[in-house]
């Protein structure tokens, strides 16, 4: 542009100012062209930020098995000797019990996953609302709770016993691998549920009237469809299958007479032991790894190549099997029959805990009251750090679930590129660690000294809980979108994109409502998983301001059991009523079009 | 009623467009101009590079190198591409693209947001657009409640509502059945030459690139063939892949005899045939003749005409399709008004002016 | 154009970033402002009691309550590392104070406290960290009404009328019984004769649960008939069935062998500014002064079993519930027996707790 002076710019003699003024400037120029080459968009921002929440805690912390000094963890800057005992024999046997463990429960919650989904979805057994109605419950209880359940039944003088039942036999079966692969089998069944039934919703019926049409069985139109859902079958899998591995609490409380031992036994013996012993227990976690790993493999190996892209304006909503008498009677059992052992045992387990005065079981003449109850409402764990931890939540759901609807689109991209597999191994590897891990990583990561000086003052705060929440809610929120986000055409985008909307707008417009009844659950498991959620919550809460969980674990400890459940219950009560008014707000003032996907039928 | 055109209708320069998967080049220093207002149909089989070259335009697709003009403005090129959004152009996809979540009048008024109308006027051209289609009295249904026919009309509508200068047409018409293909594709035509838009569109289907274009590109590997008015690449195809592609009934192989200006004599056998040509043969070289469906015709033994057995007839309505063999090969698409039963030997006569000789490339 | 949609993208890093540092700077401690805070980390029942008490004696110091477990707390003590967040410890047991003693990472006591004899006997000769009572490992809960006879002497506990009755803590889990096992090894002469004595009782049906809760829950299952436990969760649990008796189960308590006494202590944290450690002192001695020790005798021991402590300091008043303390109970020196804890302790993981 020509400065209209009669007189070029270049003729005057600038003064100090001017000088100063455009050094700036050609300062400014050139910090600009460096960002315009590195081109900051939206995708650079969610990079960062998963670079520094998810990333670099981790890292941090599998660094202080090989070089504990880095961390203040021990005297060496490079050393192997941490690994010695987790390699050895004895320990890799550990390991692959954990392994089977982990594939075991990972494909029976999902083969039982798939056929309740179908059911539900795809017949008209009456028993679908119960399940649908009753489904939330099952990830509010924690796993410990299930294992609680299943010993109060089960164990001597335990009320099958006092009932008159021969147990022995089963009781022998559940204190071992067969219980804790069970109950972590329950425990993750409702989330493989979620995640083929979102992707199941997308999915037209033409691809099985196909197969019906040119003379395949009912069974064969099945198998199709399931094959079409295979990446929500493996994300489901994969899910289940870290969770598993990184599971400590049920195996420890169910093989405490059998010789079963797990992975991550050893993880918290070094965690546990004094002096505290990081590098060995960030040893084991490169063991667990090296399982996640395996499950990675196997799944890119199953889901080679192939497009699952099912789902757009063409798709029609799928009509159900009518089911006969028999069928119907037959599926409501199977339901109601599931429901029972994943539901019923656990709330068994903790409101026997909570209500009673004396001893274990309800059959006795041991008085049964709600003093706990009254007791508690009063009480310094309950109120306050209840309403601190749902604001947490709150926050930690928003954050993690926008940030897994970006992390599944880019696990869903056609083109296998290294940032999809990049996320994908850290995702699954965030899962496989247990909590505590992460935590500790985290505290790593942001205690740093150098942190501190360059003004980042974050630990300790509730920013940083907040977003600790979100990264630890991160990777399992994401694969529940997976199967929806690699079901939409790319068309739809296209077509937004070419009449005019960019990218942000198209997706908010397109896409989202789409996946709006799958986010919508994904934000309220991450709110109710972190509303309890401990590991996290007991190493970064901000001195003064505990968690609703951590008030539990001290009432415990207190020897409080009856105050300590009866607050976890009142909790989880709190968790499903916000849950029920989401979906209530959401069927009374969602746009027609964003519940046409996934109605419940 | 016919839609008024306010558009202003852009020219689009192509040059050496460039974009590689890999090993392989899909669009190889490609060179195209539209003129304005005019109608191109790019024509090639799958694999060829016209979707990688239609999503380009669009902005859907980067270049890895060439450039993208729209009238005089630089739209890609060299550090440069402007999103999709801002090229201000419509598309209508293969797949009809339309939003499940949105109903067939939301999914047009969507193209009008840009447009920045007040709701009463955005309202009025969508159920203009509509009405134009055929289907204003289903604005409110859900794209699952429409047919195929019916979804690729509001996703005509919704391409035309907003009037944009560049229309593009990304296959549409290759997931209906036969007979709504023939309707959609008059809608298509009309529309377009009613608003006065220029258009680019795909297709690997002869005779619908045929009726649609002023301008016919082929395409094959990513380079272009030949780009010309559908008369001269049916009466001048410039290779042998462009004739072949765009309408044969046979082809014989026989060697040159001797060349004129624009014809050739080729021998097939003990036979001789006029033909047409458009590339160098040289005397004794080897060629192949093309023959072009109108070419043929039964007939009593004359100059340029091959005895062969009737093999298949076909009714047409208008009359019969035979399929014949000869000495030299298969001629499909021989038409006669009155049937000729299989089994029959008859003439056929060539028309010298509808086949085309082509040196056999090695 | 091109610009501005990087730019936007730019700003909101950039946003999140300056938030980011605002939100923590607001939370972090701030020098100038007034009291001055200090982080107690603790995992004892009544602290937070003492925490309201001494805030509200004076304006110059805030403690701010960090309530956990002990296992929790020590390894987020350990991750902080060389950059500690914490200005004060408070846990039940002294090998982990004795631990950080050891690194240099305490600061003592600017004051004596006023110990009795046996606190005395049991704080650090250095006076590197406070002792703020004594719980014993362990206490024997029995079932009355199916034990008749409870072993009382080490030794009685192999005999074969109490095959498969007796369980016990893990001390990979439960803090507290680790002090109870190098008690026995204490009193029986060795590490090698302690081991052999667990080995022992391991054949005659030793049950193992996680930590005091599962083992007491046990007893009142009648899984086992004695549970050796830390003595306030047996405290705990005489009191809950005396206030309501029930038919069938009547838990009592008898300290087998010679039990340990395992002090409570409370440490500061010598890396902290001196003006924290100022303020720790200051709380350390509220915590010992009649004031402080009042809280024992005051709280409600029936939902904060931890008061069940015997006091440390002269003039205490012991709470109500709290019975005699055992007359040969015996004290054992951290710093030798700190440094073994990690062995013996993945020793019983593969000897005892595992068939």
């Amino acid at each position: 542009m020509a400065l209209d002076t009669g007189q070029s710019a270049h003729d005057r003699v600038p003064s100090s100012f001017e000088r100063s003024e455009s050094r700036q400037f050609s300062q400014l120029r050139q910090f600009r062209k460096l960002f315009s080459r590195v081109r900051v968009t939206p995708m650079v921002v969610f990079w960062t930020l998963i670079l520094f929440i998810l990333v670099i805690p981790i890292l941090l912390f599998l660094t202080v098995a090989f070089s504990p000094r880095l961390l203040g963890q021990g005297p060496q800057w490079f050393t192997l000797s941490s690994f010695t005992p987790v390699f050895s024999g004895a320990y890799g046997k550990a390991l692959f019990n954990s392994l089977m463990l982990g594939i075991f429960a990972g494909v029976g919650a999902t083969a039982i996953a798939l056929s309740m989904a179908w059911l539900v979805l795809r017949t008209n057994t009456p028993a679908r609302f119960l399940w649908n109605s009753t489904i939330f419950a099952l990830f509010l209880a924690p796993s410990y709770l299930i294992a609680l359940g299943w010993q109060r039944l089960f164990e001597q003088r335990g009320v099958l016993e006092i009932m008159g039942l021969q147990v022995e036999p089963i009781r022998n079966l559940l204190y071992g691998p067969v219980g804790i692969c069970l109950v972590l089998m329950v425990k993750g069944t409702p989330f493989a549920y979620l995640v083929i039934a979102n992707a199941m919703r997308g999915l037209g019926e033409e691809f099985e009237q196909a197969v019906r049409v040119h003379g395949g069985s009912r069974f064969e139109a099945f198998k199709v469809m399931a094959n079409l859902l295979t990446p929500s079958l493996f994300s489901a899998m994969a899910i289940v299958f870290a969770e598993a591995i990184s599971d400590f609490g049920v195996a420890n409380t169910l093989s405490n007479v059998a010789h079963f031992p797990v992975a991550t036994y050893q993880l918290y013996q070094g965690i546990n032991s004094i002096p505290v012993n990081f590098p060995v227990s960030a040893a084991t976690s490169f063991a667990l790894l090296s399982l996640v790993v395996i499950a990675i493999l196997a799944q890119n190996r199953a889901l080679r190549g192939r497009s699952f892209r099912t789902l757009s304006g063409r798709t029609r909503p799928a009509t159900m099997t009518k089911l006969s008498l028999f069928g119907k009677i037959s599926t409501s059992t199977y339901i109601i029959g599931l429901l029972v052992i994943m539901l019923g045992i656990p709330v068994f387990g903790a409101v026997s805990a909570s209500m009673l005065e004396g001893l274990g079981s309800l059959l006795s003449n041991y008085s049964i009251n709600f003093s706990n109850y009254s007791r508690v409402i009063h009480s310094r764990f309950l109120l306050n750090p209840l309403i601190y931890s749902t604001e947490m939540s709150l926050i930690a759901a928003t954050i993690a679930v926008s940030l897994a609807a970006i992390a599944s689109k880019v696990l869903t991209a056609t083109k296998p590129s290294k940032a999809k597999r990049f996320v994908d191994f850290f995702l699954l590897a965030a899962v496989a660690l247990p909590g505590i891990v992460f935590a500790i990583g985290y505290i790593f990561t942001y205690n740093l000294k150098f942190i501190n000086e360059i003004g980042l003052h974050l630990y300790g705060t509730s920013f940083l809980l907040a977003i600790a929440y979100s990264a630890n809610a991160l990777p399992s929120t994401s694969r529940s979108l997976v199967g929806n986000m690699g079901q939409i055409q790319e068309s739809m985008m296209d077509a937004a994109r070419v009449h005019g909307s960019n990218g942000a707008r198209a997706w908010i417009d397109v896409t989202m409502p789409l996946i709006a009844r799958p986010l919508l659950i994904a934000w309220l498991l991450t709110f109710s998983g972190t509303l309890l959620e401990l590991p996290v919550s007991e190493l970064l809460y901000p001195p003064g301001s505990p968690p609703v969980a951590v008030g539990i674990e001290i009432s415990l400890a207190g020897f409080d059991y009856g105050g300590g459940t009866a607050i976890e219950i009142l909790s989880i009560l709190w968790a499903l009523f916000v849950v029920a008014v989401a979906f209530f707000l959401f069927n009374r003032f969602a746009p027609p079009g964003w519940k046409r996907l996934g109605n419940l039928r | 009623m016919s839609m008024e055109s306010t558009v202003k209708a852009e020219r689009v320069v192509i040059t050496g467009a460039t974009k590689r998967y890999g090993e392989l080049a899909a669009l190889d220093n490609f060179d195209l101009t539209i003129e304005p207002g005019s109608f191109t149909v790019l024509l090639g089989p799958s694999g060829s590079g016209k979707s990688t070259l239609i999503r380009s335009i669009a902005g859907i697709e980067r270049l890895d190198s060439g450039t993208i003009y729209f009238g005089d403005r630089e739209i890609a090129g060299a550090g440069l591409h402007t999103s999709p959004e801002k090229r201000d152009l419509a598309m209508v996809f293969q797949d009809y693209a339309l939003w499940p979540h949105m109903s067939a009048q939301e999914n047009v008024a969507y193209a009008l947001k840009r447009r920045n109308l007040d709701a009463k006027e955005s309202t009025r051209r969508v159920l203009e657009a509509l009405d134009r289609v055929g289907l204003s009295a289903k604005g409110a249904n859900y794209p699952f409640q429409l047919s195929g026919g019916e979804q690729q009309r509001v996703a005509l509508a919704r391409a035309i509502v907003g009037r944009p200068s560049l229309l593009l047409f990304d296959e549409p018409l290759s997931n209906l059945d036969a007979d709504l293909r023939e309707r959609l594709r008059v809608e298509i035509a009309t529309l377009t030459r009613e608003i006065g838009a220029t258009a680019c569109y795909i297709t690997h289907d002869q005779s619908e690139a045929f009726a649609l274009a002023d301008n016919i590109g082929v395409l094959r590997s990513g380079k272009l063939q030949q780009i010309a008015r559908p008369e001269e690449i049916y009466r001048n195809p410039a290779n042998r892949f462009v004739a072949a592609f765009t309408g044969t009934s046979g082809s014989f192989n026989g060697r040159v005899d001797s060349v004129r200006e624009g014809s050739a004599t080729i021998i097939l056998g003990a036979q001789k045939i006029e033909c047409r040509t458009t590339n160098s043969l040289t005397v004794g070289d080897s060629a192949e003749v093309l023959i072009r469906p109108s070419a043929t015709s039964l007939g009593q033994s004359s100059l340029n005409s091959l005895s062969a057995r009737v093999l298949d007839v076909a009714y047409r309505g208008r009359g019969y399709e035979h399929v014949v063999e000869c000495e030299f090969g298969v001629i499909s698409s021989v038409f006669a008004t009155q049937s000729v039963a299989r089994g029959t030997l008859v003439e056929i006569f060539i028309d010298p002016e509808n086949c085309v000789a082509f040196p056999i490339e090695s | 154009m091109r610009l501005s949609r990087s730019k936007k993208s730019f700003a909101v890093a950039a946003a999140l970033v300056f938030a980011s540092v605002g939100l923590g700077a607001q939370s972090a401690q701030s020098a100038h402002a007034a009291p001055i805070k200090i982080n107690l980390y603790e995992a004892i029942g009544y602290a937070a009691t003492e925490i309201s008490a001494f805030n509200a004696s004076q304006s110059q110091y805030e403690v701010v309550d960090v309530g956990g477990s002990t296992g929790p707390l020590l390894a987020k003590v350990a991750a902080e590392g060389t950059n500690p967040q914490w200005g004060l410890f408070w846990a039940d047991g002294d090998t982990w104070a004795a631990e950080k003693d050891i690194k240099g990472q305490l600061a003592p006591l600017n004051f004596k406290p006023n110990y009795t004899t046996l606190g005395k006997r049991l704080a650090p000769k250095n006076n590197s960290f406070a002792i703020t009572g004594s719980t014993v490992m362990v206490a024997g809960v029995y079932n009355a009404a199916k034990m008749k006879n409870p072993p009382v002497a080490l030794q009685a506990m192999l005999r074969p009328e109490f095959k498969g009755q007796i369980g016990m803590n893990d001390p990979n889990i439960s803090g507290p019984t680790y002090p109870f096992i190098a008690g026995l090894m204490n009193q029986l002469g060795s590490e090698d004769a302690g081991k052999s004595f667990l080995l022992q009782l391991k054949q005659n049906g030793l049950q193992v649960n996680d930590k005091n809760g599962p083992t007491i829950k046990a007893l009142e299952l009648g899984q086992i008939n004695m549970g050796l436990v830390q003595n306030t969760a047996a405290i705990a649990e005489v009191i809950k069935f005396t206030a309501k008796p029930v038919d069938g189960f009547k838990p009592m308590i008898v300290y087998p062998g010679r039990p340990t006494l395992m002090p409570s202590a409370l440490a500061i944290n010598g890396a902290r500014p001196a003006a924290e450690i100022a303020g720790a002192q200051a709380f350390v001695k509220f915590v010992l002064s009649p004031a402080g020790q009042s809280i024992l005798a005051s709280t409600d021991a029936t939902q904060n079993s931890d008061v069940l402590c015997y006091p440390s300091i002269k003039g205490t008043t012991p709470n109500k519930y709290l019975p005699a303390m055992p007359t040969a109970y015996q004290i054992i020196d951290p710093y030798k027996w700190g440094p073994l804890q990690g062995e013996v302790n993945a020793w019983f993981t593969a000897s005892i707790r595992s068939k």
